[in-house]
Order: structure tokens, then C-alpha cells, then sequence
């Protein structure tokens, strides 16, 4: 158990994070997925009374990735909206000061399902339908595709380990021959329970340390 | 009820057209009845309690009918409404009270409204309602949620709830009371009326239905209950008697016969999984039976549940395998045999099950009690001690339940609107809310319009919104998917399931279903079913070929032993400790009981037995306060911790209904009366129990609940489209993020209440501390474990709790399921 752990995927070396990151140091690249950002403000012009300062957060956790790995790309691997962001919402006023802050860094996504209702929202992030990178091939649904390993969001997994009556559930990395998946990096984003005996491998994410799952 | 019926004769009196309706019948009306009639007439509200099948329901409604009769021409609209705590008891309840006023010449409808009543019939009710409608305490506040609300109600004379003893304990009874508030506000001459069995509590039960500072209700008992015969089933052989975990199942050649002497019988367990193994196991030993037993429990079908309801009222079956499915509801009156499989829990609960035989005319309620380990012979005749003393269970009432208060002000806002001053008055009115001060009122309204008191933490907030002073809900959407939410009080996230050639068998926990894959097999409904895939909340199953199956593990049969039932236990055990045996049921397991006596001691009222042992597993401890598992669960972690503080070790501790036991592998240091009273005082119990149990973990669970009735989330609903869909995130991040960002929060305050008090009973864990500052400790040392014991040590294997920290616990589980792994190879955990 650690905050990083060292990987192999596709011959490539990649490091694992805690916060539910995956960095690529060959091409300097930091990837996360599903941020899913204004998905409370969402629910609260909807009449559910969720607090503010998740997105806060959650751009503060991605500057500390930012500072820790110090990556010329950062790419979210879709999602990265949640819905589209109507102007008085906090993310609108927030993400422009952290965009500045680190402006060195090459902001960039994959568009993901949820972005398709925020199209033409101006950012200063550059969009891709998908992207390839050494042997992987960035896109937000997990579909393989030939002669590429797919590096893939849009699933939220999480596993459920049941020992007896003790009960753990934990988002995970699940990490296949062909497609691998990251976990959401938003805070508010729920998940999908990966069937038991799923083939791969996975790797749990609890209170931002790193477990190798059980084979 | 085929009767001639009575013209309505000119404004008569009603009472007398009912007495000659009576008569008519050949019937004679009991004195409680003409009690109830009198009493209504004379513009009272009560309570009636009676057993079941002993005309409580004409007793209530042939009041406000005998009114009618006299002025049959006035304008129509609402003039009774009928609570009844199941849905699916509706329609059979307004079935016999359309029947009544028929044959009286009555000119009034009946109708049922509940989840299941169709959009159409909606919305005719919507625009007029019946005369008379039957409905649940979810389905009157849905419609209390529509602007015509109090056009709805304004002709409304009577209400009249049915089985309030179901209500009474928990958030829908809350519900209902704030329901009632609202109606009584409008209607200053309401009349209301309970329908309850026996409790311990009835004066509190009448005074929580009819509200604070309400004229004095009248109390009316029902005809003498018929006696009820508790029977233990003795196994032949005590010495190859299992002590637990075989679910009674070695009894099955005993009750097969007693099944067999019988023409229907009720066959109860305590949890849906062993009513399915029940089931199965009967089928296998009585293959000719096949066509004469049937299987009703909540996840089933509910059309397949009609029709064993249907089939028992026909006497078509021999035995139906039930859980507390069938311990509400009209009567079977062919049902000449009640079996209970297991401990029975509690007086009350079996004295409600043995009541449902008996109804052919002369007959009595028997219940043969049919134990599923040893000690539970000793529960058995503690029932019946404890009813023949007239001992029952009482139900506590809930105070400030802030999720059902926020979730009725914004109803009251999608309805009518309300204005505060008025509305908070009507609120105190309630026993519930009755010390609502102003300072948890103004956060609630806060809570609906601003959604919370940091106002820059909720930007773009609306829910309830106020103009000139009136509170309303103006956003057709939210009202929408409040209505929604109301109606899920209850319920969880659930799995229907089907087979693929169409034919849905009922639901079952959506957790259960994640933990299959296709191709598993389990059992359910009585029928062994293949998994094979699960698509948009729909479980699709084929029947399997294999035999090898998982039974479903639903949850909640964790009901603890009720302290009634404890102390009449303790008290048998007194008398066993001097030597006698009243009970046949004791008596039968003499040699177990004299065995405890031989190699420990029995427990008594003041006498706490505490048994160490040292095995290959480590030191134990084994403690016996007979308080039920829930308050154990909370002792054990909260000695756990104390003793943490003299040594430090880690714990494993299992607990049942009996006591606990802590296993360590440290020893246990000496320790004197003096320490063992220091250890189990009852100063700082509530510091230490919050230290003691992650009780960060168990409030976020609890939190569950709180969130979805408080409409803090929304389920959304199969086929309702994405944007909905899109609104869902689960109770735990909300929890998570509502401590990080407004932990002042009151609901976050009312789920760690919640933990406190429902699921640790701290109120019962603090009497065992309190009562064990007089008892005398009987400390014994052990070679090896105790008949009382080894309960406790079966538990432990099947499930693990300790004191461990979470990075040691997942290590564990990863430990665990990789030796697992490796030595089945090719299976997974």
C-alpha cells in the first residue's frame, strides 16, 4: 500500500496515484477521468441542496498532481463537464484563476458523453475526439481498439471485497489485456460495481492509497 | 354478506338501521363495537385494540357510516379516510367496506389509493375523491403535495387508521402524524380513530395518534382474545440437538407430521432466506405436496403473493412458508395450524402470528414454536410466561425526525403552500414535533429555500421558494420529483426479476444481484434460478439444471430479543439454578442447562455471568447481559476500547442476543470485582461508545435513509428518462461532502442520533450498565467453551468485526481472499 505505485501497461511504464491519477512520464503526461464538474450545481438548481466546494477541491487535488509530477499535458479522458455550467456558477468563476495558475501546462480532454451538453463552452482546453499517445489510445469509453491499448473513463469502477459479514467498497483502476480503465476523479461521481470474477487485473483506491486487488 | 339491504329510510337513526342490519345477518354486535359507535357519534376520537379477526374494522367504520345514514343527502366528496400501513391490504380492506355500506343501502364508493393505483384513477381522484378512500400514510401525503389540497379535504369527518401499532414506532407513523396535524388544523371536529393490537404502551399509542393538547381519547378493548396455545417442538434426541447455525431444519420430520395432521397451516421464519430453504426442504420430503404449499415473502411477486392470499382464503393450500409478509392483514379463516421456525423474538410478534389460526367457530390459536438451537427452547416458554403475565412489548413513539419534517414542509409547499407561524403551531401539535423549538424550525426553512444556513455553499439553490410570506414550491419539476420521492420512504434500491420468456418472479436487493455473475445460481421464490444478465434494474433468470445454489441474504432480520423476552428467560433461569423445571420445553434440555450449571453458571436477573477461556484461537472473554444483539454490539466495542486502554491489543468480537465475547491474543490482565465494575460503569458511555465504534462509518450508512426521505437525493426511477438519471449521486459522497462542507449540518447531527439509538439501543446498553453497577458478578474460568458460550464462537466464524484500523482491515480482507484464491484454484471469493 502507497500513494504511488509503479506499472507496466502496454510495455510502458506508468505510475498509479492515489488521488486517482495516472501519469505517463515518457511523454510528461498526467491523465485523470471523469471529473464531472458543475454536477452539484446541477443538482442544486434541481432542488437537492448539495454544498458547494467539491470543484474547488477537485482543482485542488489536480494542482497537487500538477505540482508533484510536473507534466507538460494534462488530458481528462472525458466527462470533464458533468452538464453544461450556467453563467454564477462557482466552477465558472474558479477554473479561469486555476487555468492561469498553471498555465505551462497543456490542458486537454477527450470529449466524453456528459461534454456534449457544454459544447462551445470557451475554457482554454483543447478538445479531441480521441488521442494517441506511445502504445495507448485515449478515449473516454472503454472500446478496444486493434493494435492500440485503450486508456479509457466513462465506467466510474469500483470493487466490492466481502470477507464474511465485512464489507469494502473502493473505486479501482481495472487494468485488462486491451482496455484499461481509471477511476472518477470527481468527488461527487458515483460508481459501477465490476462484476465478481471480471477478467484483468485492479488496483483499490481507499482513502488515497493504492492496493493491489485480489487476482 | 348476502343481506337484503335496508332502505335508507328519511333521516332515521342510523345506529338503529345498523342494529337491524345486524340482526338481519343473524348476528349480535359485541359491547366494544356499540362502544365505538357511541363514542364516535358522540364526536369522541380512541383507540380500539382487539386481536385480529374480532370485528375491529366494523367497530370503526360503521360509526361515521351511521351518521351518513341519517343525512344521506349531503354533497359528496371525502368523509372518511382509512390508513392502513400495507398497500397490500388496500384493496381487500376496501372490499369489505364497500360490502358493508352496500348491503346498508349506503350510496357511497369506496376506492383505494396507493402506489398502485393507476395514472387514470389519479387523476379522476385528483379532481374528486370517493366518499370513502383507503390508503397508505405515503399515499395521503401525496396527496396532501396538490394545490387543491384543502378542497380535497374539507368534507372529511373521520380517519381511520388501521394497524397503528405498525406505525407507531417508526418515521411513517411521524408521517402520518404530521399528516393528521395538517387535517385536524382544518378540521377542528375530526374524529380519529386507531385500530392497534396488544401493546405495552396503548396510552401512549392513543396519544401520539390523536396529538398534543386533543381532547381525551376514549380506550376501548376489544372481545376477550381466545386463548393461545404456545408449544414448544422437543427434540427427541437433546444430545445430538445442533446448538445453532442448522435454521431448525433438523426438526423437519416433526414438523412435517404436525403439517400433516392439519388442513392449512402458516409456516413463519424469521428471515426471507430460511422461509426459500424452509420451502425447498419440505418440497424435497413431501414431493406430493407440491401443488398444496407455497412460498410469500416481500420480495415476491406481488401478483404471485395475491394469489397464495387468494388460495389460503380457499383453503387450497397445506402450508404456506412466510416471514412477517403475512403477519398483518385479513384473516384465512381455514388456517388451523401456526408454526414458528426460530427464535420467536418477542411476545408480541408471536402473540400477532399465533393469532392467525383459530378462526373456524370453537377453535383455538395454537403455535407450535419450533427452535432452531437449544437455548431457544427457554425463549419459547419465556413467551409464554411473559403473555400469560400480560408482559408485551411496548413501541416507542419517534421524536424529531428532521428528514420526515423537511420532507413533509416542502409537500405542504408543492401543495396548498404554507405560512411558518401557522404551520409551526400545527407541527407542535404532533407528539413528534411537539418540542420543535424555533431555532430547528428557521434551519428547516432555511434547509427548503436556501439549502443551508451558508448561503454562499448552496449558489443557484431553489426548492421552496416565499412570496408575500407563503411557501411554496413554484417549479413543476421539483414537485414532480418530490411526489416520487415520497412514495420510496421505504423502500431500497431494488431488482426486479423476470424470467427471459417473460413472467416476473418479484425483487430482490440490488446488492445481492451485484454479487452474482451470469451463469450463478440462487435460490428465490422457491425455484432454483440461473442468472442471465441484468439489464436497466431487471434481473433476467432462466430455471437452472444444477442443484448447487446461493440463498439470497436480505437484510434486516436482525430484529434483537426483546427485553421482556430477556427478563422472563432470566427468570427461568433463576429457577433452573435452584433446581426446577416448570416447563416442558426447559425440561427437554436439562442436559444442557446442567451442563452450564456444571461447568459455568447460569445467569440470572442480578446475577451477571462473565466466562474466560483460553483456547489455540487466543483468551476469550464471554459476557451475558441478555440484551439483545444490537445493545451487545455496542458493549462489546465499548469494552473492547476500555480494556484497549489498560492493554493494548486488538479484538475480535462476536455478539448474539445472549452476550458477546471478546477474543484477543494478548492475555487478559487479573482483574478484581472492583476493576470489572470500573470497567463496566456507566459514566462517559456515550464518549466512549462514539471512541470506541467508528461510528463515522455507521452514521454515514444511517445517513442513507435520512438523505432520500429528507429529498437530499433523488433515486430516480427505471424509464424516467436521462435527465433524471443524471441528478443521482449516492448518499455516502453527499455525507462525505456535507461533513467537509457544512458540518453543522442537522441531518448529519440526526444520523449519528439514528446509530445511537436504533441500531446500538443506547438506552438499553446503558441499563445493562446502570443494572450491573447492583448485580452480583459471577466470574468463572472455563477449561473449555460453555453451552452459552459456543453460540458466540459459531457466530464469530461467520462474521468478523473487530477493533482494527481500516489499512490493517482491507490488508486483511486482501489476505484473506488470496488464500482463499489459492486454495481453490480456478474460484473466486
Amino acid at each position: 500500500m502507497s500513494r504511488t505505485l509503479e506499472w507496466q501497461l502496454a510495455g510502458a511504464d506508468v505510475v498509479l496515484h492515489g488521488e486517482r491519477a495516472l501519469f505517463y512520464p515518457a511523454e510528461s503526461t498526467l491523465l485523470v477521468a471523469d471529473t464531472h464538474f458543475g454536477k452539484a450545481a446541477l443538482m442544486r438548481r434541481r432542488g437537492l441542496a448539495v454544498p458547494s466546494g467539491q470543484s474547488r477541491d477537485d482543482l485542488q487535488r489536480l494542482s497537487l498532481l500538477l505540482d508533484e509530477f510536473k507534466p507538460q499535458r494534462l488530458i481528462v479522458l472525458g466527462d470533464f463537464f458533468h452538464h453544461r455550467p450556467l453563467s454564477g456558477e462557482p466552477f465558472l468563476d474558479l477554473f479561469p484563476i486555476w487555468r492561469a495558475r498553471h498555465r505551462a501546462v497543456s490542458m486537454e480532454a477527450v470529449v466524453g458523453n456528459h461534454d456534449r451538453h457544454a459544447a462551445g463552452v470557451e475554457l482554454g482546453i483543447d478538445w479531441h475526439e480521441h488521442l494517441d499517445l506511445g502504445p495507448f489510445r485515449l478515449r473516454h469509453e472503454p472500446e478496444p481498439v486493434t493494435g492500440r491499448h485503450v486508456l479509457a473513463g466513462h465506467l466510474h469502477p469500483v470493487l466490492t471485497l466481502q470477507v464474511a459479514a465485512d464489507r469494502l467498497r473502493a473505486p479501482v483502476f481495472w487494468f485488462r489485456d486491451q482496455v484499461s480503465v481509471l477511476p472518477s476523479f470527481g468527488a461527487l461521481t458515483g460508481g459501477w460495481d465490476l462484476p465478481r470474477k471480471s477478467p484483468g487485473q485492479t488496483v483499490l483506491v481507499v482513502e488515497g492509497e493504492l492496493f493491489e486487488g485480489p487476482d | 354478506m348476502a343481506a337484503k339491504p335496508v332502505a335508507a329510510k328519511s333521516a332515521g337513526d342510523g345506529l338503529a338501521l345498523i342494529e337491524t342490519w345486524f340482526a338481519a345477518q343473524g348476528w349480535t354486535p359485541a359491547p366494544f363495537q356499540r362502544q365505538a359507535w357511541q363514542a364516535f357519534r358522540a364526536g369522541r376520537s380512541g383507540l380500539i385494540h382487539a386481536s385480529t379477526g374480532s370485528g375491529k374494522t366494523l367497530a370503526a367504520w360503521l360509526g361515521p357510516v351511521s351518521a351518513a345514514l341519517e343525512k344521506p343527502a349531503r354533497t359528496g366528496g371525502l368523509r372518511v379516510l382509512w390508513i392502513t400501513p400495507l398497500r397490500a391490504l388496500a384493496s381487500d380492506t376496501a372490499g369489505h367496506l364497500q360490502q358493508a355500506v352496500d348491503s346498508l343501502g349506503l350510496d357511497w364508493a369506496v376506492e383505494t389509493r396507493t402506489g398502485d393505483t393507476t395514472a387514470s384513477v389519479r387523476a379522476r381522484q385528483r379532481r374528486k375523491l370517493p366518499e370513502a378512500l383507503v390508503t397508505t400514510p405515503e399515499s395521503l401525503s401525496v396527496l396532501l403535495s396538490y394545490r387543491n389540497a384543502e378542497e380535497s379535504f374539507r368534507h372529511l369527518d373521520a380517519v381511520v387508521v388501521d394497524e397503528w401499532h405498525e406505525l407507531l414506532g417508526n418515521k411513517r407513523g411521524v408521517q402520518l402524524q404530521l399528516c393528521l396535524a395538517w387535517l385536524r388544523a382544518r378540521q377542528p371536529k375530526l374524529s380519529v380513530w386507531g385500530l392497534s393490537a396488544t401493546l405495552g404502551n396503548l396510552d401512549e399509542a392513543m396519544s401520539v395518534l390523536l396529538g398534543e393538547g386533543a381532547a381525551p381519547g376514549e380506550r376501548i378493548a376489544g372481545a376477550q382474545s381466545k386463548p393461545i396455545t404456545i408449544r414448544g417442538l422437543c427434540p427427541a434426541n437433546v444430545e445430538r440437538f445442533p446448538w445453532a447455525g442448522h435454521l431448525g431444519l433438523s426438526q423437519l420430520e416433526g414438523v412435517l407430521d404436525y403439517l400433516g395432521e392439519g388442513k392449512t397451516a402458516l409456516l413463519f421464519t424469521n428471515t426471507r432466506s430460511q422461509a426459500e430453504l424452509w420451502f425447498e426442504a419440505i418440497i424435497k420430503a413431501r414431493l406430493e405436496w407440491v401443488t398444496e404449499l407455497g412460498l410469500h415473502h416481500g420480495s415476491i411477486d406481488r401478483k404471485v403473493r395475491r394469489r397464495i392470499e387468494e388460495g389460503l382464503r380457499q383453503g387450497d393450500f397445506r402450508c404456506v412458508v412466510c416471514t412477517s409478509s403475512l403477519d398483518l392483514g385479513v384473516d384465512f379463516s381455514p388456517v388451523d395450524r401456526v408454526v414458528q421456525i426460530g427464535s420467536p423474538k418477542g411476545v408480541a410478534r408471536l402473540m400477532q402470528r399465533a393469532g392467525r389460526s383459530g378462526h373456524q367457530p370453537g377453535a383455538a390459536s395454537e403455535i407450535l414454536c419450533v427452535p432452531s438451537h437449544a437455548l431457544e427452547l427457554v425463549e419459547i416458554a419465556a413467551v409464554r410466561r411473559a403473555w400469560e403475565a400480560g408482559r408485551v412489548e411496548a413501541r416507542r413513539p419517534l421524536r424529531l425526525s428532521l428528514d420526515v419534517l423537511v420532507q413533509h414542509l416542502v409537500t405542504l409547499a408543492a401543495g396548498p403552500g404554507f405560512v411558518p407561524e401557522q404551520a409551526l403551531a400545527e407541527l407542535r401539535s404532533t407528539h413528534a414535533f411537539a418540542e420543535l423549538d424555533e431555532t430547528l424550525f428557521n434551519w428547516c426553512l432555511v434547509f427548503i429555500t436556501r439549502g443551508g444556513p451558508v448561503l454562499e455553499h448552496y449558489p443557484q439553490f431553489q426548492r421552496v421558494v416565499v412570496q408575500d410570506g407563503r411557501y411554496t414550491v413554484e417549479d413543476t419539476g421539483i414537485a414532480r420529483r418530490h411526489r416520487l420521492a415520497i412514495g420510496t420512504i421505504t423502500s431500497d434500491a431494488q431488482i426486479q426479476v423476470r424470467f427471459m420468456k417473460g413472467g416476473s418472479l418479484g425483487s430482490i436487493e440490488e446488492t445481492f444481484i451485484a454479487r452474482l455473475k451470469p451463469g450463478d445460481v440462487f435460490l428465490f421464490s422457491g425455484r432454483a434460478l440461473e442468472l442471465v444478465k441484468v439489464r436497466d434494474l431487471v434481473a433476467y433468470v432462466r430455471l437452472a439444471k444444477t442443484k448447487r445454489h446461493s440463498v439470497p441474504r436480505w437484510y434486516g432480520g436482525r430484529l434483537p430479543l426483546s427485553s421482556e423476552l430477556a427478563d422472563s428467560v432470566l427468570a427461568i433461569f433463576e429457577e433452573v439454578q435452584a433446581g426446577q423445571y416448570k416447563d416442558a420445553e426447559v425440561a427437554a434440555i436439562a442436559p444442557v442447562l446442567e451442563l452450564q450449571k456444571q461447568q459455568s453458571a447460569l445467569p440470572g436477573r442480578n446475577r451477571l455471568l462473565i466466562e474466560r477461556c483460553t483456547s489455540r484461537e487466543g483468551h476469550h472473554l464471554f459476557i451475558y447481559p441478555f440484551a439483545g444483539r444490537l445493545a451487545h454490539e455496542g458493549l462489546a466495542a465499548l469494552l473492547a476500547w476500555r480494556l484497549g486502554q489498560i492493554m493494548p491489543a486488538t479484538f475480535s468480537l462476536s455478539v448474539n442476543d445472549y452476550g458477546l465475547e471478546l477474543l484477543t491474543s494478548t492475555t487478559f490482565p487479573e482483574m478484581t470485582d472492583a476493576d470489572w465494575h470500573a470497567l463496566l460503569d456507566p459514566e462517559d458511555l456515550l464518549d466512549h461508545v462514539l471512541a470506541a465504534l467508528n461510528a463515522g462509518e455507521l452514521a454515514r450508512r444511517q445517513f442513507r435513509d435520512i438523505a432520500r426521505v429528507s429529498g437530499l437525493v433523488f433515486q430516480g426511477f427505471p424509464g424516467r428518462g436521462k435527465s433524471d438519471r443524471q441528478l443521482q449521486a449516492s448518499s455516502g459522497l453527499l455525507y462525505d461532502t456535507l461533513k467537509r462542507y457544512d458540518p453543522e449540518h442537522r441531518l448529519l447531527a440526526q444520523a449519528s442520533r439514528e446509530v445511537l439509538e436504533d441500531q446500538l439501543e443506547i438506552q438499553r446498553l446503558r441499563s445493562v450498565l446502570e443494572h450491573a453497577a447492583g448485580q452480583q458478578l459471577v466470574l468463572v474460568s472455563l477449561e473449555r467453551f460453555s453451552p452459552l458460550a459456543f453460540p458466540l464462537w459459531v457466530e464469530r466464524q461467520r462474521n468478523r468485526i473487530s477493533t482494527e484500523g481500516w489499512r490493517e482491515r482491507v490488508q486483511r480482507m486482501m489476505d484473506s481472499l488470496e488464500k482463499h484464491a489459492a486454495r481453490k484454484p480456478g474460484r473466486h471469493p
